[in-house]
């Protein structure tokens, strides 16, 4: 089996989330772009795991400590989100600038 | 999981194209609830990929924490947010996004061509040979558990500790 195919896709998802973690307006867009690159790199670990080591599945186990910061991630990312939504009214990227006054 | 060639093929590019047409749509939807409906199809694409490399644990740990909790928040606040401000956006088109998508583009087709000119059969076949031929008697979730109370097991307690700090500050930050 290519298993180049699954990294081609894992190359593209992270391409574009950087793309868009960069060019995104609204914070809620930046966090949905970092999910898919760390969706990229969860997909590179499964494969090398299946790949190179289907005895130990090392690969497995991190993918899964990764989705767990991911997930943590998600919940305080949107907490502040939500929280500069309520005192700013907006949740733009380049107004957020609740700590300069 | 084991299918025969073709049918796995078909399956790798039917999920790769989906794959590619919901990484697009994540990125150039203008409203955002589409772009996160979006994200929960890439999501299930992912977790369907895992399936297909022998990952059942993953694959249904994905499909449980990134599909049924994550999206789900993120689809909440797109919901709770969605105000006057998403209605008036007019996506126009600058000369950073511009500079953005070239550099991008680079990335992606510079790691394109990297990626067959390395011999991973090499290291596969050295992997292989080092490797103690054990008996395949348990199967890859009993290895996972064993491996996560053994080896692991600081970690496995950390990322524990972590979940709860980080539960505990959102909810701090959110009701005020």
């Amino acid at each position: 089996m290519m298993f180049e195919h699954v990294l081609f896709l894992s190359v593209y998802l992270f391409s574009i989330g950087i793309y868009g973690l960069i060019t995104s307006r609204k914070m809620v867009r930046a966090l949905m772009c970092l999910e898919l690159i760390l969706n990229s790199v969860n997909i590179n670990l499964v494969t090398f795991s299946d790949i190179f080591d289907s005895r130990q599945l090392k690969g497995d186990i991190f993918s899964i400590f990764v989705i767990a910061v991911a997930a943590a991630e998600a919940a305080i990312g949107l907490a502040i989100v939500s929280s500069i939504h309520r005192n700013r009214k907006s949740t733009r990227i380049n107004q957020s600038n609740l700590l300069n006054n | 999981m084991d299918l025969p060639g073709p049918i796995h093929d078909i399956l790798v590019v039917f999920f790769g194209s989906v794959l590619i047409l919901g990484g697009l749509g994540v990125v150039l939807l203008t409203n955002p609830i589409f772009s996160a409906f979006s994200l929960g199809l890439v999501l299930v694409c992912i977790s369907l990929f895992y399936i297909l490399s022998n990952s059942y644990f993953v694959a249904a740990a994905q499909l449980l924490i990134y599909v049924g909790a994550i999206n789900v928040l993120i689809i909440f606040a797109v919901m709770f947010m969605n105000g006057s401000e998403y209605s008036n956006d007019s996506y126009f088109w600058t000369i950073g996004d511009g500079v953005t998508s070239l550099v991008c583009t680079s990335i992606l087709f510079s790691l394109i061509t990297i990626i067959p000119d390395t011999s991973w059969y090499g290291i596969f076949w050295t992997t292989r040979s080092s490797q103690i031929m054990e008996q395949d008697l348990i199967s890859n979730i009993q290895q996972i558990g064993i491996h996560l109370s053994t080896d692991f097991y600081l970690p496995f307690e950390l990322i524990s500790i972590i979940l709860l700090v980080s539960l505990i500050g959102a909810i701090t930050m959110a009701r005020q």
